[in-house]
Order: C-alpha cells, then sequence, then structure tokens
C-alpha cells in the first residue's frame, strides 16, 4: 500500500506531466529520512512528521523543478531518463554520504503499533492504518482533480503550452504545484514507508522497479489506476512468497508483462 | 552532413582507424591493464549494439542486459555444465540465444512506445535475473557460475595468465562486429532505420512495415549484445548475476551518453572513458563515484546532449564530414 | 481513413479492385496508395534527396538491403534526381530540408508521394500555407503530374478546385452532399448554399 502512496504522485508527475521522472524515489527516501530524523533528533510526533515530510519535499521539489527539471520538458523522453538517473546517483551517493549505509530507524506511535482485531482476524494496526489511509488519500486526489479543472488544466498544458497560455493558464504555476504535489506524496509515502520499505541509501534504486510497475500497470495519469496496481502486486507478491517461494518476484514481472501487452496504457490509463 | 543516406560518403577515414591504432598501441605499451582494456572492448561492442536501436532506431530501452546477461550466462552454462569448451560454438551458441530472445520480445513489445517499452524491457531483464538467481544449479545462483572452460582459440591461442590472448581476441571479435556495423549504417537498411528515428508517421506512410523492420533491427541488437556477454564470460571465466538487470543496462546508457549517441564512434569514447574513470576513482573514492557520475550525467544532458563527441564537433573541425547525424539524444 | 489511420465504421475501401479496409497503412501504400500530408510530414534533418530516396527504396524493395552504401545504389538516386528535377528541386537536393522555405518543402511533399509511383494519389490540401508567390510553382506541378495516376486532391480553395479537377464530390460535416463534373457542381444550388452559407466545407 505504501507504494501506492509513492507511487500516486509518480502517477501525477509521469502521467499529467508527461515527463519521465524515474528519481521519484528519491523524494520518498528524503522523506524517509527526514521523518526518522526529525523524531529522532527533535521528538517531533507522528503525524506532524508526517505533514512536514510532505510539506519539506515538496518544497525542495519545486526548487528542483524550478532549477533543472523544467528546463528538460520539451527535451524528449531519453534526456528525461538520463537526467533523472543522474540525479539518482547524485542523491543516493549525498544520502551515503550523510547518512552512512544504516538504514533510518522508524519511530511508530504506540496507537499505531500492534494487532486489531476484525471480522475474527488479527491484522497489524500499522497496516490497517494505510490503507485507510490510502483511501481516504485517493478520495481527496479524485475530488481535487477530477472535480476540478486542475487535472484538465495540466493536461492541456502538456499537450500544448503555448495554447494553454495564451488562455491564460499560468503554466508556469501549474506545473510547479502539481510537481510538487506528486514529490510530496512521494516524500509522505516514503515516511510513512519506512517501517515496511526500509529506507537506506540505496533506496530510490532497489525500488525503482517496482514504482515503475505499478505506476505503468495501473495507467499514468490515473488516481484508481496505482491503488489498484499497488494492492495487486501486494497480494501477488506475499502469495507468490508464501506458496511457490522457488519463484519469487518472477510472477510480478510476468504478470506486469502480461498486463501491459493487454492493456498498454495501463489499467486505467488515461491517454488511450 | 549525415553519417547515414544516399549522400554519405562511406568511405574510411583516417581518423577512423585511430581507435584501433590506439588499442594496439595499448596492447604493447600498457601490458598491466590489459584485463581492463578487454573490458572495454567488451562494452563498446555492447555499446554498440545498444548504438543501434537506441541511436539510429530511437528505441529507449533498460533492458539491454538482458541479451547481454543471457549470451554470458549461455556461454557459461555450456562450457561449465555441458563440457562445450570451443570458443567458436560458445559465441554462437551465446549469439544464437540472444537472437532468439531479441525476436521473440521484440515482436512482443515494440507494438508499444514510450513508457510501457520502457518498462517492459525493464520487466523483462528482471525476471531473467529472478530466474538466474532461482536456478542454482544451472547459474550458481548469487555465487556465480565458475569453472568456465575457453578452448585455446583456433586451436593455438591459449588464454593467458596476462590476459593477452583475451584482449587480443576480444580486438577481433570488435573488429568483426564494428565492421557490420558500419556496413549496415551506411547501407539503405540504415537510412531506412534512420528514417524512423526521424519521422516515424512518414516511414509508414512509404509503405515501410516500421514495426516489422523495428523487430528485426533489435533481433540484430540483442544478437550482438548476446556475443559482448559471451566474450565477458569467456574472458573472466566466470559468470555472475551482475549481467543481468537494470546496473548494466543503466550503465550502458550511460556509457552511450557520454560518448554521444547516434554516432558510431560515440559507443567507442563513452566506454573507454567511463570504465577508465571508473577503475581509477570507483577504487579510489568509491562514494564520490556515484555523485561524480550522476553530475556528469546531469550536467551532460542538459548542457552537452551530444556527449563527447558532441562537444567535439563543436570544437575540433577534423571530426566529421560524416559521422554526425544530428541525432543525439531527443 | 483512406491511408489506414483511422478506422471506417462501416463500408470497404477497395484498391484496383483489391480489398484494404483493414490494411495497415504500409500494405495500402505498396497497393499503390501514396499521399502527402496537410502539415509537412518531412524527414527536416536529412537533406532533400534523402526524403524522396527513401521512398523510392521502399518501392523498390531495397530498403533492407544492409551491405552495400546506400550511395552506391546509383539506380535509386537516379530515380530520386530525377523526381526533384520535374519539381524543380535538383539544385536543392542536397539541402536540409528545414533549411528551405516552405513552398519548397510542400513540393518535397510530392515529391516523396511521386517517388512511391503510385496508381492512386491523396493530395491533402497541397497548396495548404503556401505563399501565394510559391503557390504558382506548385499549381504548375500539379499541372504536368502524370495523367495515369489517379488524383484525389482534398481542397477547398475553390480556384485550385475548379482548375484541375475533373470530377468534384463536395463533403459537408462529413457527409457527401453531391457528386459530378465541374459544370454540374458550379451550378449545383446547394453547393452555393453550403459555400457562402454557413460556410463550412468539409
Amino acid at each position: 500500500m505504501i507504494l501506492y502512496v509513492i507511487a500516486v504522485g509518480l502517477s501525477i508527475t509521469m502521467g499529467l506531466m508527461g515527463f519521465v521522472n524515474l528519481a521519484h524515489g528519491v523524494f520518498a527516501m528524503a522523506g524517509g529520512f527526514l521523518l526518522s530524523y526529525g523524531m529522532e533528533r527533535f521528538g517531533v510526533p507522528f503525524p506532524l512528521g508526517l505533514v512536514i515530510a510532505f510539506v519539506a519535499v515538496a518544497l525542495v521539489s519545486v526548487v528542483l523543478e524550478r532549477l533543472l527539471y523544467s528546463r528538460l520538458y520539451a527535451a524528449g523522453e531519453l534526456s528525461q531518463v538520463l537526467f533523472t538517473i543522474g540525479l539518482i546517483f547524485v542523491s543516493i551517493a549525498l544520502a551515503r554520504l550523510v547518512y552512512g549505509t544504516q538504514t533510518a530507524p522508524v519511530f511508530l506511535p504506540k496507537y499505531l503499533t500492534g494487532q486489531l482485531h476484525l471480522l475474527g482476524r488479527d491484522f497489524p494496526t500499522y497496516r490497517v492504518f494505510l490503507i485507510v489511509f490510502s483511501a481516504v488519500l485517493i478520495a481527496l486526489l479524485w475530488f481535487g482533480v477530477e472535480r476540478t479543472r486542475w487535472g484538465a488544466m495540466v493536461r492541456a498544458a502538456v499537450d500544448n503550452r503555448g495554447m494553454a497560455q495564451s488562455i491564460g493558464i499560468n503554466t508556469k504555476l501549474l506545473f510547479m504545484l502539481t510537481f510538487a504535489l506528486g514529490s510530496g506524496l512521494a516524500g509522505l509515502g516514503g515516511a510513512l514507508g519506512a517501517d515496511i520499505l526500509p529506507v537506506s541509501w540505496g533506496y530510490p534504486l532497489e525500488h525503482l522497479v517496482y514504482f515503475l510497475i505499478v505506476v505503468a500497470v495501473g495507467g499514468l495519469g490515473s488516481l484508481r489506476g496505482p491503488f489498484v496496481a499497488a494492492l495487486l502486486i501486494g497480494i501477488a507478491d506475499t502469495a507468490c512468497k508464501y506458496w511457490i517461494p522457488e519463484f519469487g518476484a518472477f510472477l510480478v514481472y510476468a504478470a506486469t508483462i502480461g498486463i501491459l501487452l493487454w492493456r498498454p496504457m495501463g489499467l486505467f490509463g488515461v491517454r488511450a | 552532413m549525415n553519417s547515414s543516406g544516399y549522400l554519405a560518403d562511406p568511405r574510411i577515414r583516417w581518423a577512423e582507424w585511430l581507435p584501433w591504432v590506439a588499442a594496439l598501441g595499448g596492447f604493447f605499451l600498457l601490458p598491466e591493464y590489459l584485463a581492463l582494456g578487454a573490458r572495454i572492448l567488451i562494452f563498446v561492442l555492447f555499446a554498440l549494439s545498444l548504438d543501434l536501436i537506441l541511436g539510429y532506431a530511437g528505441i529507449i530501452t533498460l533492458g539491454h542486459s538482458a541479451f547481454f546477461g543471457l549470451g554470458a550466462y549461455t556461454a557459461g552454462i555450456l562450457s561449465a555444465k555441458l563440457g562445450v569448451h570451443d570458443n567458436f560454438l560458445q559465441l554462437v551458441a551465446a549469439a544464437g540465444a540472444a537472437a532468439l530472445l531479441g525476436a521473440i520480445t521484440g515482436a512482443i513489445i515494440l507494438r508499444t512506445r514510450a513508457l510501457t517499452l520502457l518498462m517492459l524491457t525493464l520487466a523483462i531483464t528482471a525476471i531473467l535475473l529472478e530466474i538466474a538467481n532461482k536456478m542454482t544449479t544451472l547459474t550458481g545462483g548469487a555465487d556465480g557460475l565458475s569453472g568456465v572452460v575457453v578452448a585455446p582459440i583456433l586451436g593455438l591461442f591459449k588464454f593467458d595468465l596476462f590476459g593477452k590472448t583475451a584482449f587480443l581476441y576480444c580486438l577481433a571479435v570488435l573488429f568483426i562486429g564494428w565492421f557490420f556495423v558500419r556496413r549496415l549504417i551506411y547501407s539503405p537498411f540504415g537510412a531506412m532505420l534512420t528514417g524512423i528515428r526521424e519521422n516515424t508517421a512518414r516511414m509508414h506512410a512509404v509503405g515501410a512495415p516500421v514495426y516489422r523492420r523495428l523487430v528485426l533491427v533489435y533481433t540484430i541488437s540483442a544478437t550482438m549484445a548476446g556475443v559482448a556477454g559471451a566474450l565477458l564470460t569467456q574472458v573472466n571465466q566466470f559468470v555472475g548475476l551482475n549481467v543481468l538487470g537494470l546496473e548494466p543496462s543503466g550503465d550502458l546508457l550511460v556509457m552511450l551518453i557520454l560518448g554521444g549517441v547516434g554516432r558510431l564512434y560515440g559507443a567507442f569514447v563513452g566506454p573507454v572513458v567511463y570504465l577508465i574513470a571508473q577503475d581509477y576513482l570507483a577504487k579510489q573514492y568509491p562514494e564520490y563515484w556515484y555523485l561524480g557520475i550522476g553530475l556528469l550525467l546531469i550536467v551532460v544532458v542538459l548542457f552537452a546532449r551530444g556527449g563527447i563527441l558532441g562537444l567535439m564537433d563543436k570544437w575540433l573541425p577534423f571530426s566529421k564530414p560524416g559521422s554526425s547525424a544530428k541525432a543525439s539524444a531527443r | 481513413m483512406l491511408m489506414g489511420v483511422l478506422a471506417p465504421t462501416s463500408g470497404a475501401i477497395l484498391l484496383g479492385g483489391e480489398d484494404v479496409t483493414r490494411a495497415p497503412q504500409s500494405r495500402r501504400v505498396r497497393g499503390g496508395l501514396g499521399r502527402t500530408f496537410q502539415i509537412n510530414t518531412l524527414f527536416r534533418n536529412l537533406p532533400v534527396l534523402d526524403n524522396v530516396a527513401l521512398a523510392v527504396a521502399e518501392r523498390s524493395g531495397l530498403a533492407l538491403r544492409m551491405w552495400r552504401p546506400a550511395s552506391s545504389y546509383q539506380v535509386i538516386k537516379d530515380e530520386a534526381m530525377a523526381l526533384l528535377a520535374t519539381l524543380g528541386l535538383a539544385d536543392d537536393a542536397a539541402a536540409r530540408v528545414a533549411d528551405l522555405p516552405y513552398g519548397k518543402q510542400r513540393l518535397v511533399e510530392i515529391a516523396i508521394a511521386l517517388g512511391l509511383k503510385p496508381k492512386v494519389l491523396l493530395l491533402d490540401e497541397p497548396a495548404a500555407g503556401v505563399p501565394s508567390e510559391e503557390s504558382s510553382r506548385i499549381l504548375k506541378n500539379l499541372e504536368n503530374l502524370p495523367s495515369e495516376i489517379a488524383i484525389l486532391i482534398i481542397e477547398h480553395d475553390m480556384d485550385i478546385v475548379f482548375r484541375f479537377a475533373k470530377r468534384i464530390t463536395v463533403l459537408v460535416q462529413g457527409e457527401v452532399l453531391v457528386e459530378g463534373t465541374p459544370d454540374e457542381i458550379a451550378r449545383d444550388k446547394r453547393v452555393h448554399d453550403v459555400y457562402l452559407g454557413e460556410g463550412s466545407h468539409g
């Protein structure tokens, strides 16, 4: 489910903005580190820490976007792929220098640990929390994107920036905010998920394939898509590891290929 | 002017002999570095294969290591498990396996584009990595496959401890590969590939079955990558998991961008610079290696998209009356 | 739709008697259908000669040759040059398409289509966007096109339509309004209404 929160941000930046941002995991990692650091050093409470993770990462992403990303909007996929790979390299090197090779320690608040007794089975409280959180997030995002004109504006701006500007859309601001939202969500996801996906210096690369899979399978630009995809992948992965351990992640990849061939735009892909 | 097309001059210019002169020079003058040299040669071959589909046909892939790794493991398994030690047979088998994989996966995935295509290429190499990881009896799993033996080349040249045979062997294979790629690029087929890259819609409208052509070039490229992988196994007499997955593909992409995409010699310059730098810097300052490469990549993308050769084009006049299709990173 | 880019909802498309309703674009082209695009779709970074040569190579079945250099295929080059000459572009053969004025680029579009030796040629607004000084050259070349080729021009410039057409089909909002010889169309009241009335044209 963590994959969802992180991936939906990626779906926004890649899908709505059309920018291939492989470095998305960097923002997630930053969020994770921030939360951990904040709680360890300054005793910041968990909820506040999450908010800070979201906001701080969003702000940093704005800086990056203004300075670097925006130059590449029209540059073509290859340049974007390469640039973001470069960004990944730089950030994992920095992470390694600053944080060393340890993983960021996680401090879950007491009320979220332990087990919840629901429907006759025991579920880890935190996981339930994550699922609920993701669902709420979807609802908020859906409302924000579908119901307002924001989503349409972003797509228009991506399609034809000149035209969009000439009808009064401030494309610079639009892109900036969209990117900030997507990256902030990544930061939030990284922070929330630090328990399940430990945050360490290699994080953006290790999980890159999974983020991309969730987004590609779920469908670019879609909000429900990554949710469903993350669910499917989570289930498939756990089921596989349980029943046919020899196959490991094999099934996930095979399923990805299958789904993408059947629906190249992802399950809920917007751009057909 | 173009390096391909109907107006290009196909004769080999003097500057094109430089890499070979340099290689031979390195052989005689730098005998301690032959192992690194062989590695560079192998990656140049690998980079050539990627340049063919990325620079000339415009297919962006992060999964090229699948063919490299398959070739590597084929050669390794053939030798270590099946007792086939003849180097030529190993190469042929690797080429065949990679070609098969290339044709099949190409046929399946080349109907998609952009991100979906990228994802599929990644997924394929990830699957192969998983398979290699799990089938330990065949591949040695995480420990890798050792015990690869290569019989003396042509019955005469045994692989020596200093890497002399290995180096010259790789050089010979690379030469053959280069020769074929060069012919391909200057041929009508090469012009057609450039056409696909430059304006796919137009190619459809002149009757080119674009999809089939892409599968064809993808297969050719895969075969080359497979041979490169096999060479690596033969030279190291070992295959490990690091020939598969995102990492070699990513590294290769960086190398090619560094050298200059869409240009024949970008595939030469890139790996040379990258691997030499890596050999020196990554050992001294491993944390800074990624930092440096990352920054370099960002700088190249933002300011020097044509890579090193692109920069040379601007500053040095001798570079190319012919070999610069303004194709670079798009 | 005729080129295979959009799928028809009903009916069939026959080329030379062969049903190509579901054939992909490349099949139709090789069956003898050529086209120009309304908005120039050229290989802008390549020289003019290559633009045409690529079409010629496809048609002659030489595009898959991998061994001999392209520049050695004199057959292709000669044919391409000849085509360029008939369109007055011979001197521009080595120039990059992107460097040419728009009018000449339009001519390159036509040259590429001709390189396919089509039996049927679709010209999509051939003079569109061309400044009037240059359009006369285009029109002259249209006049000189070989008469064996069946030419289908999509146009809404009435001068051009009446100058060239032997038969005219008027489409309004995607539907056929009327078909006939130029005289019949010129006298048709419905056409007058459509043109001068709402001003919408297909």
